[in-house]
Parts: C-alpha cells; sequence; structure tokens
C-alpha cells in the first residue's frame, strides 16, 4: 500500500533520514518505534509531502508521490493527524470537520459517525478549536482526520501529553478503526500503546530501519527494545 | 476653535471616511500576509494605479464606469504580477520579498509616469453624489458619506464570507496553519492566488473612490502605504477585525488629533503606534493561527 525506498530527507542542512525503507500492507497497522529524533516524524511529513524527499521513492497503491504537493497527497487517500494535532484556531469544531467534510464526502465517513465515535465532540460543535482539552483536541484531529474518508491514516503520537484515562480512550477507538480494517501507520514513543495495536512493527534509529517484526516479537526482543528503544 | 455639536460630528464623519478608505487598502495587504506571509509593499502603488485607470475611463465614459473598470484593472495587474513575480518569490522569506516589492514602487512609479505624466489628474464626483446631505445635524458631502458605506459595506461583506462560507473557512485555516490546510486537501497556493487578487482589487477600488478627493499623482501610493502599514500593525496581522479596528483607530487619531493638538498630529500615531508595539507586539487582533 504504502512503500517507501532507501528515502532521504531533512531539514535544511540537517539530513535526518538516510535511506530509509518501509511497506505498509493494506488493512493492517503498521507502528514506527525509536527514540526521540530517530527519524520517525520526518518520515510522515516527507510521506506528506511537508517535506521534500531528497532521494528515494515514495509509493502509495503503485502511484509516485514524490513532488506532489500535501492537498495531492490527502486527495490521493491519506489523511494525517500530526503531533501537534493542528486544529485551527480560528474555526469552530463544527467547522474544522467540516472543512474535511465537504471536501471528501461520499464515503463511510460522515459527521454523525465520527459524533458517534466520539461523542464528546457532539458536545462541544460550537467551540472553538482552542477551547478544547488536549484529549479532545486529539479526537478532533482524527475525527478529522477519519472525515476524509482516507484508505491510509498516518498518526504522529498520538498520545502524546494525554492523561492516562484519555490515552485508554484514544486505543480503545484505535482499536475499533483497526478492527474495521482501516489501514493505519502509527508513529509512537509509547511502547505498549503501540505495540497492542500494531499488525507490523518496524524500527528506526538514526534514519535507518534497523529492525522488522511483529508486536510479539519485539516484546520478545528484549535485546532489541534495549539497544534501540531504550526500554 | 469651534466645539459645538457639528465640530464633533464633522470630524467623526471624516475620521470614519479616512478610517474607510484605509481598509479598503489594508484588508488585502493583511490577509495576503495573513494567508501566506508575503510582505507586498507595492500594494500602494496598486492602489495608485487604481487612481490612474479610474481617472481615464472617467474622463471618457463617467464615474462609475471608471470606479468599476479601476479594480478590474488592478486585478488584472495583480493577475500578471502573481505570475511572473510573486508565485516564484512565495517561499524566499521576507527579505527577498521586502526588496523585490520595495522596486516593485518604483518600477510601478515610473510606469504610471510613462502611461500618464506628471500632471495630476482629477474626477469629477457623479451628480447623485455632488451634493451635500445633512446627518448629525451638520451638511456633510454626499460623496464622503458614498466611501464611509461603502466601507462598511465591503467589511460586512468580508464578514459575512469569511464567518459563513465554506472558501471563508479555507481562508481562515490558512491562515491558522497553511501546511495543515494544505494536509486537508485545500489547494492553498490557489487560495492565495484567489485572495490575492481580491486584495488587488480592493486596492485599485480604494484607489477609484480615493481619486475625487485626492489628486491624482504618480507618488499617491508611496503616500498611503506608511498609513496602510501603520494600520496592519496596529491591528494586527490576518484578520478582518484586525484591519477595522486599525483603520478606525488610525481615522479617529488622525483626524481628531490634526483639529484638536495640530502641533502634535504627526507623532500622535507614531506614539500609538509605538505603544501598541509595546504592549501588544502583534497587534490588537492578530490571526490566532
Amino acid at each position: 500500500m504504502l512503500d517507501l525506498t532507501n528515502l532521504e530527507s531533512g531539514y535544511g542542512e540537517t539530513q535526518v533520514l538516510h535511506g530509509l525503507s518501509l511497506a505498509a500492507r493494506p488493512g493492517r497497522v503498521l507502528a514506527i518505534l525509536g527514540r526521540n529524533g530517530a527519524g520517525k516524524s520526518t518520515t510522515l511529513k516527507t510521506v506528506m509531502g511537508l517535506l521534500p524527499a531528497r532521494a528515494g521513492q515514495i509509493l502509495f497503491d503503485g502511484a509516485a508521490l514524490n513532488g506532489k504537493r500535501p492537498f495531492d497527497i490527502a486527495k490521493s487517500g491519506i489523511a494525517y493527524v500530526p503531533e501537534t494535532r493542528d486544529i485551527f484556531p480560528s474555526l469552530t469544531v463544527r467547522e474544522n470537520l467540516e472543512l474535511a467534510a465537504t471536501r471528501f464526502g461520499g464515503g463511510d465517513w460522515t459527521m454523525d459517525r465520527v459524533i458517534e465515535l466520539f461523542p464528546r465532540l457532539g458536545e462541544r460543535l460550537e467551540n472553538g478549536g482552542t477551547q478544547l482539552s488536549g484529549g479532545e483536541q486529539q479526537m478532533l484531529a482524527i475525527a478529522r482526520a477519519l472525515l476524509m474518508n482516507p484508505r491510509l491514516l498516518i498518526l504522529d503520537e498520538p498520545t502524546e501529553g494525554l492523561a492516562p484515562i484519555i490515552v485508554k480512550l484514544i486505543h480503545d477507538k484505535l482499536q475499533d478503526l483497526r478492527r474495521k480494517g482501516l489501514s493505519m501507520v502509527l508513529v509512537e514513543q509509547n511502547f505498549g500503546f503501540a505495540t497492542s495495536l500494531a499488525d507490523d512493527v518496524v524500527v528506526i534509529s538514526k534514519g535507518q530501519v534497523v529492525w522488522t517484526g511483529t508486536p510479539d516479537e519485539i516484546r520478545a526482543d528484549t535485546n532489541a527494545q534495549h539497544r534501540w528503544l531504550g526500554v | 476653535m469651534s466645539q459645538d455639536l457639528g465640530f464633533w460630528a464633522v470630524q467623526t464623519l471624516n475620521a470614519l471616511q479616512l478610517s474607510m478608505l484605509l481598509f479598503l487598502l489594508s484588508i488585502g495587504l493583511t490577509v495576503i500576509f495573513g494567508l501566506m506571509h508575503f510582505v507586498n509593499l507595492a500594494h500602494g502603488s496598486l492602489y495608485a494605479f487604481g487612481a490612474y485607470v479610474a481617472a481615464s475611463v472617467a474622463s471618457v465614459a463617467g464615474f462609475w464606469a471608471g470606479f468599476i473598470a479601476a479594480p478590474i484593472a488592478v486585478a488584472v495587474l495583480g493577475l500578471v504580477l502573481y505570475v511572473t513575480l510573486i508565485k516564484r518569490m512565495r517561499r524566499s522569506g521576507p527579505m527577498p520579498q521586502v526588496l523585490i516589492t520595495f522596486g516593485l514602487i518604483f518600477a510601478l512609479l515610473d510606469l504610471t509616469r510613462i502611461i500618464w505624466g506628471d500632471l495630476a489628474l482629477g474626477i469629477e464626483v457623479p451628480a447623485i453624489l455632488s451634493g451635500r446631505v445633512s446627518v448629525l445635524g451638520v451638511e456633510y458631502p454626499a460623496y464622503r458619506l458614498f466611501i464611509i458605506a461603502l466601507g462598511a459595506a465591503i467589511y460586512a461583506g468580508l464578514a459575512s464570507v469569511l464567518a459563513r462560507t465554506q472558501i471563508g473557512a479555507m481562508i481562515r485555516a490558512g491562515v491558522d496553519n497553511d501546511a495543515m490546510a494544505s494536509c486537508l486537501g485545500i489547494n492553498v497556493e490557489r487560495l492565495f492566488f484567489l485572495v490575492f487578487c481580491m486584495g488587488c482589487a480592493l486596492a485599485g477600488l480604494a484607489g477609484a473612490v480615493a481619486a475625487p478627493l485626492l489628486s491624482v499623482t504618480p507618488d499617491m501610493g508611496l503616500q498611503i502605504l506608511i498609513p496602510t502599514l501603520i494600520v496592519i500593525v496596529i491591528g494586527g496581522l490576518g484578520s478582518l477585525k484586525g484591519a477595522i479596528a486599525g483603520s478606525l483607530i488610525y481615522g479617529f487619531v488622525q483626524t481628531f488629533g490634526a483639529a484638536l493638538a495640530p502641533q502634535l498630529s504627526s507623532i500622535l500615531i507614531y506614539a500609538l503606534l509605538a505603544a501598541v508595539l509595546v504592549t501588544r507586539p502583534t497587534g490588537l487582533f492578530p490571526a490566532k493561527g
């Protein structure tokens, strides 16, 4: 579904990805693990066209994404939930959702369905984006991405800065989406959260994939955990 | 100095008229900056170009033909500037943008001199707006009231579009966070192009409405640039509310300053600008993003 081959990317003169290759398969959840600065978020930003790929190839369902702008990549079927959530503060919750819904309507995900998934958002539709708690902002960011009716949902650190009870709620909702067959790529520092959701795991270090396997295999591989993740 | 009610009424209306003229100019500039962080110092030159087009067309086809032709012509000029210069300068950072658009000021200044010469042009106010109207107990020129009404109507129209339409939500989202807006499938570049052309058209309209009040001269764009920049710095970048608030503050401080304390009037607005920058460095109502 999403195939990255020998990808190189970075910020300004700092190169972060050094020939990274990985594949996300349809109907499965791929967790990308790694320490801070390993290149996890850079990988997602490069896939979304927010950072240019300096070398290598990005294929989504066989079509090259290299050089495409973020709005073209979004239209090809990839929805992105950034680490910072990026809720639009000038827009209400309803407007944040409608912005995605009106552009990608006609799919399974509708306003009613995302509010059914996150009832809390239904109570706050007329609130401004900045009036939400961190957990509510994360729900809104995920709901907004779902309204794009994506074929692939990519999430960057969805548990960052959230209280344990909200982490559990987000986990359960993502587990629901997984059961419904939504393909996902999940970047996460929370080892337990990521391995309980994922079907496949890759570990990144210094901009390259250094370990590939399943959640059971990474749980059993304490050497890899210690060496690459500091667990 | 007469300070009866009539004095206050006239000064208030004068202040409102100046504010609305500045609003027509500043709204385009501030939204262009807010949406794409693009510094267009040549915005005042577009206003001058609009005034010249209005004066030329009005001389052969009447005021209203010039009034309509000016925003269209300046939007077309904006389109040409966008395709040839602005688009490729979009990601070059503020300093190259300032230098290029500063250069454009002088290029457009000489272009107007080549086409229209150095002599000042004027436009006759149309007959329907040439009289005086009794308002707030004073006889006030109808044309100046027309400018106040036009500015208020454009403010109301823009506020309605921004608050209630899908394209308004897209513009607000783009001002807040253009990268995320793009990730939601919004073609931010096309949105910027539309906003840029609309901002140019409003600058042209401001030139057309100012032409009967002021002499149309090549340097009128330079003269209006500093007040417009002060308006958007006081109001806060990227917001409609900031543009109208900054315009009203400038209009009232400048008008009442000149009437009540003429010896201080030239520094009052700069003192206010400094006070705003010290207490609210991002302006009074900046965009939230």
